[in-house]
């Protein structure tokens, strides 16, 4: 379990002292899913460094509880524990082949031979790209580079994987592939998943979301309880899923039509009320 | 991708000859040491022992002659301009005469020996990087440098910004495409009108290029950093390999080759 105590981070530039995050508390148990979002520059992508140890708080500490004990997550080497997909895979990407790219983050870990060349062929045969072992990034297409990025960070066999924004650069088809290879990860596996993103239908999977405003945690709840509080979705400028807008309109009409969260749950609703 | 597909030489050409898998060190000293020769040698004739060997590398490594031919291609205009200034302005025993142009038999030597080695060079470039991938090459680099590691000299991190740099060629490019592209669809004429500017026309390329490549930089410093990275600390090697029997062949080859060159030059 990751454990974040009373987290603050704050940065110094020329206009003086800013307070990026203030005051997080959060628990994110073993192989669950969950998600922070908030509008842009609300301190997602800073709570993501936080947790994978990559920055270290101002004030506050971030623990990795484990069977052998609890461990302040900025004693561990990055990458080992908590494993970070960033959005853009053009820029994660070292190596200039798909096989030696997975091979990078061992290499740091500074894992024998044999155990790298298992990891490797775990990593490509997990993620489905055997074929592309050889492959120059270049010549994968955003969403098989996205699965190279996760392939890399997987192979160093982290608790839990956190997905900064990693689909929002892709197109549909290669965002809802990337998606159910995540969930595949975390289903078979048992992974943490952590998502740090704004698109909320992908929030939906998740069984708990944060909303983040202004550096602060406005919401921690299920994706339901957190669509369906108006306070939280106008300060998180939450930017709901169609459906869940939709039920909100019917809503207006047949004051007992239900919040639907998905294409299915608002068909379903449609239909009981005809 | 155009921009990309026109550079041979630095591109790995995929093969399992002996070449390909003999050791990425080996090859690069060998490269070096040919390299030397190339230099050391003063007449034409004696490149002999030198094309000997490039022509059974050529041959062993199966990689197909045009790839080499296509490897000449970028220093064609260096080749013709350097064979051409030698060919006129080379003082010596007059062969041909046209007015102020003339031929001389020193300048069709020196033209033939300088054509030679630039030839020579180039090929010889081009054999280690199509047969060696970039990781193996870089690899090589940071084994050739690692005695000045005792100095303070960080071989591993030159090796891996190597590496990191031949992985980013073919992004840059794409994203040069790109800004020309954007570019050009609002508007900007690029490579025409007088040299100046054509000159000034390429800033509206170059600037968002650095912008970007400096934010990719950043980017994936981070992101070599959560994948356990730190500068200095020892990494184990996914590609390891032992010494094999043609690698002895091509170091013995290569001193045959250099020596020959040497001796050649010192007492015939």
């Amino acid at each position: 379990m990751i454990r974040l105590d009373k987290v603050s981070y704050q940065i110094e530039t020329s206009a003086g002292a800013v307070q990026v995050l203030r005051d997080i508390d959060l628990e994110l148990p073993d192989g669950s899913i969950s998600a922070i979002v908030g509008p842009n520059g609300s301190g997602k992508s800073t709570l993501a460094r936080l947790v994978s140890g990559l920055l270290r708080p101002t004030s506050g500490s971030v623990h990795l509880l484990s069977g052998i004990g609890s461990l302040v997550v900025t004693d561990v080497r990055p990458g080992l524990d908590v494993g970070l997909v960033f959005q853009n895979p053009d820029n994660q990407l070292v190596a200039t082949t798909v096989e030696d790219d997975i091979a990078f983050g061992l290499e740091n870990l500074e894992l024998p031979h044999a155990e790298m060349v298992q990891r490797v062929g775990d990593a490509l045969h997990l993620l489905g790209l055997e074929q592309f072992r050889d492959y120059p990034p270049h010549r994968l297409s955003g969403g098989q580079k996205q699965k190279v990025a996760i392939a890399g960070v997987l192979a160093m066999k982290p608790s839990f994987l956190i997905l900064d924004e990693a689909t929002s650069l892709l197109d549909p088809t290669n965002r809802r592939e990337v998606m159910q290879t995540v969930l595949r990860l975390n289903h078979e596996l048992g992974i943490g998943i952590i998502m740090v993103t704004h698109l909320l239908d992908e929030v939906l999977v998740a069984s708990r979301v944060g909303v983040l405003t202004n550096g602060q945690l406005a919401a921690w709840d299920s994706p339901r309880a957190i669509f369906s509080n108006p306070v939280v979705v106008k300060e998180g400028d939450l930017v709901l899923p169609l459906s869940t807008r939709a039920s909100f309109l019917m809503q207006e009409r047949w004051t007992d039509f239900p919040l639907c969260l998905t294409p299915e749950e608002f068909a379903r609703a449609a239909c009981q009320l005809i | 991708m155009a921009l990309s597909r026109s550079f041979v030489l630095g591109q790995h050409y995929p093969g399992t000859s002996a070449v390909h898998q003999s050791g990425a060190l080996v090859k690069l000293v060998s490269t070096i040491a040919l390299m030397i020769g190339v230099f050391v040698a003063t007449k034409t004739v004696q490149y002999i022992p030198i094309v000997l060997l490039l022509a059974v590398g050529i041959g062993v490594s199966r990689i197909p002659l045009r790839f080499f031919a296509r490897g000449l291609k970028p220093i064609l205009f260096l080749i013709v301009l350097t064979v051409v200034v030698q060919v006129f302005f080379t003082p010596g025993t007059v062969i041909w005469q046209f007015w102020f142009v003339r031929i001389t038999r020193e300048g069709l030597g020196l033209a033939g020996f300088i054509l030679c080695r630039l030839v020579l060079l180039t090929l010889v470039s081009v054999l280690l990087t199509a047969s060696t991938s970039p990781i193996e090459l870089t690899d090589a680099v940071s084994d050739l440098l690692k005695p000045l590691s005792h100095i303070g000299v960080p071989s591993a991190e030159i090796a891996l910004v190597m590496s990191i740099a031949m992985r980013f060629v073919p992004t840059i490019l794409e994203e040069t495409e790109r800004i020309i592209r954007a570019q050009v669809s609002r508007g900007a004429r690029i490579g025409e009108g007088s040299l100046v500017v054509r000159m000034k026309s390429f800033i509206p390329i170059l600037i968002p290029l650095f912008v970007s490549s400096f934010r990719r930089a950043d980017d994936l410093a981070v992101a070599m950093e959560a994948r356990g990275f730190r500068v200095g600390s020892p990494r184990t090697r996914y590609h390891a390999r032992h010494f094999q029997s043609f690698d002895a062949f091509i170091l013995l080859g290569t001193a045959a080759a250099l020596s020959g060159v040497i001796l050649w030059r010192l007492f015939l």
